[in-house]
C-alpha cells in the first residue's frame, strides 16, 4: 500500500514536470506579453528595459530553466500585473472554488444519486423517466444560459436571492467560510446549483444504467432466490456493484470542476480561482496562468490518487501491490 | 386448465401442476413450459432431463417465482405443502424463497457477489428468514460449509469469491441453499463446468444431504448418466412438455418416448471400436410452436396422428409418456436403444 502510494506520488511529479514543459511552451507560443503589460506607444528604450527585467529577452529553454528552477524552491513567480507571488494569489482565491465545488457536488450527489438508483430500478415509471429525461436535456445545456436563467428567475422576478458576489464570511472550526452565515449561504445557492446541474444530470445516468445493468446480473437473481428483500438487494447488493465507477467519476467530476467552474464563477461574481485565470489571461500575466496550470494539475493527480485508493479498499478484486 | 384437487400424492412436499410460463418476444408469445406437471416427495431427487431450450431452467425459476418480464407464469399451480405459491404475493414469495425452496445456480463463477465476503452473503441469506443474531448466523453458516466440504470455514468465510475456486465456490452456493433447511432444492445443472472429480464429490455429498435431512431435490440438467447415477425419478423435457416421467429403472431401461430412447442411445459406453454415436436427426428449432407432438419432425416412428398433442398417458403404473406409440412400441424402443 505505502510502496504504492509512493509510486503514484513519483508518477505525479513526473507528470507535474510534464505539464510544466506543455504549459510554458504553450503559453510562451502565445507571443510577447509585454504588449499587454505596457503602453505599445512607450519610447523604445522602456519596452527594452521592461522585457529585460522580466527575462523576456532570453531564449525559451533559458526562461524555462530559470523558472523550473524557481519551482524548485518553491516560487512560481510573481504577477506581471500586482507583482504578488503567483501562488499566493491562487491560493487566496482557491476556498472559494473549493466551496462553490463543494456544495455543488453536495447537491449533485445528494439528488442524483437516489434519483439515479430509482430510476435504474423502475425505468418504466414516471420518476424514472423523467430523471432520465431531464437529464438529457440538463446535459445539452449550455451553463451560461442555465446561469442566467437561474439569475432572472430566483433573482430578478421571484427577487429571493442575490445575482452575485460571495456574500458574507463566517467561521467554521476557525475556516472561513460563506457556508456560516446565512447571507453567504444566499450567496452560494444559486452558483452552485448551477455548478450542480451538470453532475447531477451525469450522475443520474451513470447511476441509472448501472443499476439497470447489475440488476441482470445473475448473482441479483441468486440473491433474490435467497428471499432477500427489495431494500437489501438494492441498497445493499446493487449499490456495492456500482460504487467503484460512481466513485471514480465522482472524483473526476470533482476535479474539472475546481479547475474549470470559469463560466459559473464570472457570471455570479464568484471570487474564485477560475475569476483569476480569466482576469490573467485578459492581461496576459503569464506566471499566474503557468502557476494555475501547474496547481491544477496537481490537484487532479491528488484527487486521482485518491479516488483509486478509495475504489481498492472497496473492491476487493482490485490489488494495490502494482502486479496483477 | 381443468382444476384437479385429489391429484398429487399426500406425501408430495412440492406438486407442480399445468405450470405453463410465457415470453413476449417480438416474434409472438413464446411458451417455454408448456402444461408441465411434477410431485417430488421427501427425501426423493427427481431428475429433470432435457437439452438447452427445452424450458427446464424455465421451469426451475418458474416455481422459485424469478421469472421477469417480459416473462411470466400464465397458468397451472405451483403447491407446496398443499399451498399455491402463485396465491401468496410477492412478500408471501419472498419468505419461501431461499427458506423452504432454495435454487442453486448453474455458474458459480457469476452466483456470488463479487463485492461481499462468503460469510456476509450467507449471514444474508440466514438473516433474511430467521430472527437470529448476527452470532448465530455466522456460526451456522461455518457449520454448513463444512458440511459441503469446505476446508478451514472459519477463513472461507472472510474470504471474496476471486478468492475461491469454480468447485469451492458451488460448494458455497449449496451451503447457501442448505442454510435455512429448506424443504426443497432445486439444483440447475450445478456441476456443469466442474471437474469430473469434484462433480462426483458433490453428487454423493448431495446424495447424502438427501438421506440424513429429507429434503427433496429437483435436479436439472442435460446429462443422462447424472440422473442415472443420482435421481429416484427422472422427467424428461422436449420443447417445454414433459414427454416421459418415470422410475430411473423405467426411464433408463424401458424408455417409452422416442426422444428418451434416442437420448439414450446417444450417451457414449463402450464405443471401443470407434463407431459413429446415433445421433437424433434434426434440433429442437422452434419446435414450441408445434401444435401436435413436438418431437414428430425429428421422429423415426412418426405417424399421421401425431399431428393432435398426445396423451401423457400411463405406460406402466408411475411411468408415463406423452407418446401414441409409447404403450405398444416401449419394448421395441428398448430393444434399439440399447441394440
Amino acid at each position: 500500500m505505502a510502496s504504492y502510494v509512493l509510486k503514484r506520488i513519483l508518477q505525479g511529479l513526473f507528470l507535474i514536470w510534464l505539464m510544466s514543459i506543455v504549459a510554458f511552451v504553450a503559453i510562451y507560443a502565445l507571443g510577447n506579453p509585454i504588449t499587454a503589460l505596457i503602453n505599445p506607444n512607450s519610447p523604445a528604450d522602456v519596452i527594452e528595459r521592461v522585457t529585460r527585467e522580466l527575462g523576456l529577452d532570453l531564449p525559451l529553454h533559458e526562461q524555462y530553466f530559470r523558472f523550473v528552477g524557481n519551482l524548485l524552491r518553491g516560487d512560481l513567480g510573481q504577477s506581471y500585473v500586482t507583482s504578488q507571488p503567483a501562488l499566493g494569489l491562487i491560493l487566496e482565491r482557491f476556498p472559494a472554488t473549493l466551496e462553490l465545488t463543494l456544495v455543488a457536488m453536495t447537491i449533485a450527489a445528494a439528488v442524483g444519486l437516489p434519483l439515479g438508483l430509482y430510476a435504474g430500478y423502475r425505468p418504466q415509471s414516471l420518476v424514472g423517466r423523467g430523471a432520465s429525461a431531464i437529464s438529457m436535456v440538463v446535459l445539452s445545456l449550455p451553463s451560461f444560459w442555465t446561469a442566467l436563467a437561474l439569475i432572472i428567475v430566483f433573482s430578478i422576478q421571484a427577487r429571493v436571492l442575490p445575482t452575485g458576489g460571495r456574500g458574507e464570511i463566517g467561521f467554521i472550526f476557525g475556516v472561513p467560510t460563506s457556508l456560516a452565515t446565512l447571507d453567504g449561504l444566499r450567496h452560494v445557492l444559486l452558483p452552485a446549483l448551477n455548478l450542480s446541474a451538470f453532475p447531477m444530470a451525469l450522475f443520474i445516468r451513470l447511476t441509472a444504467s448501472g443499476v439497470q445493468e447489475t440488476l441482470h446480473a445473475t448473482f441479483i437473481r441468486f440473491a433474490r432466490a435467497k428471499g432477500l428483500t427489495v431494500r437489501r438487494i438494492l441498497f445493499v447488493y446493487v449499490l456495492r456493484n456500482i460504487v467503484v465507477p460512481v466513485i471514480t467519476v465522482i472524483g473526476i467530476v470533482f476535479g474539472v470542476l475546481l479547475a474549470f467552474a470559469v463560466v459559473t464563477e464570472t457570471i455570479f461574481a464568484w471570487p474564485g480561482s477560475g475569476r483569476l485565470i480569466i482576469d490573467s489571461i485578459r492581461s496576459s500575466d503569464r506566471p499566474v496562468i503557468i502557476a494555475y496550470l501547474m496547481f491544477t494539475v496537481t490537484i487532479f493527480i491528488v484527487i486521482n490518487l485518491t479516488v483509486d485508493v478509495i475504489c481498492a479498499l472497496l473492491d476487493p478484486r482490485i490489488s494495490l501491490q502494482g502486479g496483477k | 386448465m381443468q382444476q384437479k384437487t385429489s391429484h398429487s400424492p399426500e406425501d408430495a412436499v412440492l406438486s407442480v401442476e399445468d405450470l405453463t410460463t410465457e415470453f413476449a418476444t417480438s416474434h409472438g408469445t413464446l411458451r417455454a413450459v408448456d402444461a408441465v406437471s411434477l410431485q417430488v416427495r421427501r427425501g426423493e431427487i427427481l431428475g429433470i432431463v432435457g437439452e438447452s431450450g427445452s424450458g427446464k431452467s424455465v421451469t426451475g425459476y418458474s416455481i422459485m417465482g424469478l421469472i421477469d418480464r417480459p416473462g411470466a407464469i400464465t397458468g397451472g399451480r405451483i403447491m407446496l405443502n398443499g399451498v399455491d405459491l402463485r396465491q401468496i404475493g410477492e412478500e408471501g414469495l419472498r419468505q419461501v424463497r431461499g427458506h423452504r425452496i432454495a435454487m442453486v445456480f448453474q455458474d458459480p463463477m457469476s452466483s456470488l457477489h463479487p463485492m461481499l465476503t462468503i460469510g456476509a452473503q450467507m449471514v444474508d441469506a440466514a438473516l433474511a428468514h430467521r430472527p437470529i443474531g448476527r452470532r448465530q448466523a455466522r456460526m451456522e453458516a461455518r457449520d454448513v460449509l463444512a458440511r459441503v466440504g469446505i476446508p478451514s470455514p472459519e477463513e472461507r468465510m472472510r474470504s471474496y469469491p476471486h478468492e475461491l475456486s469454480g468447485g469451492m465456490r458451488q460448494r458455497v452456493s449449496i451451503a447457501i441453499a442448505l442454510l435455512n433447511r429448506p424443504e426443497v432444492i432445486i439444483a440447475d445443472e450445478p456441476t456443469t463446468g466442474l471437474d469430473v472429480t469434484i462433480q462426483a464429490q458433490i453428487l454423493y455429498e448431495v446424495q447424502k444431504l438427501v438421506a440424513e435431512t429429507g429434503t427433496a431435490v429437483i435436479w436439472i440438467t442435460h446429462d443422462l448418466s447424472i440422473v442415472a447415477g443420482l435421481a429416484d425419478r427422472a422427467a424428461v423435457m422436449y420443447a417445454g412438455r414433459i414427454v416421459e416421467q418415470g422410475t430411473i429403472a423405467d426411464v433408463i431401461e424401458r424408455p417409452a418416448h422416442p426422444y428418451t430412447a434416442g437420448l439414450l442411445a446417444s450417451v457414449p459406453h463402450r464405443n471401443r471400436d470407434m463407431r459413429k454415436l446415433p445421433q437424433i436427426p434434426g434440433s429442437i428449432g422452434n419446435a414450441h410452436s408445434i401444435p401436435g407432438c413436438r418431437f414428430a419432425p425429428r421422429c423415426g416412428f412418426v405417424k399421421p396422428a401425431c399431428e393432435a398433442r398426445p396423451a401423457f398417458d400411463e405406460v406402466a403404473p408411475g411411468h408415463r409418456a406423452a407418446c401414441i406409440v409409447a404403450g405398444r412400441f416401449a419394448q421395441q424402443l428398448a430393444e434399439a436403444a440399447h441394440g
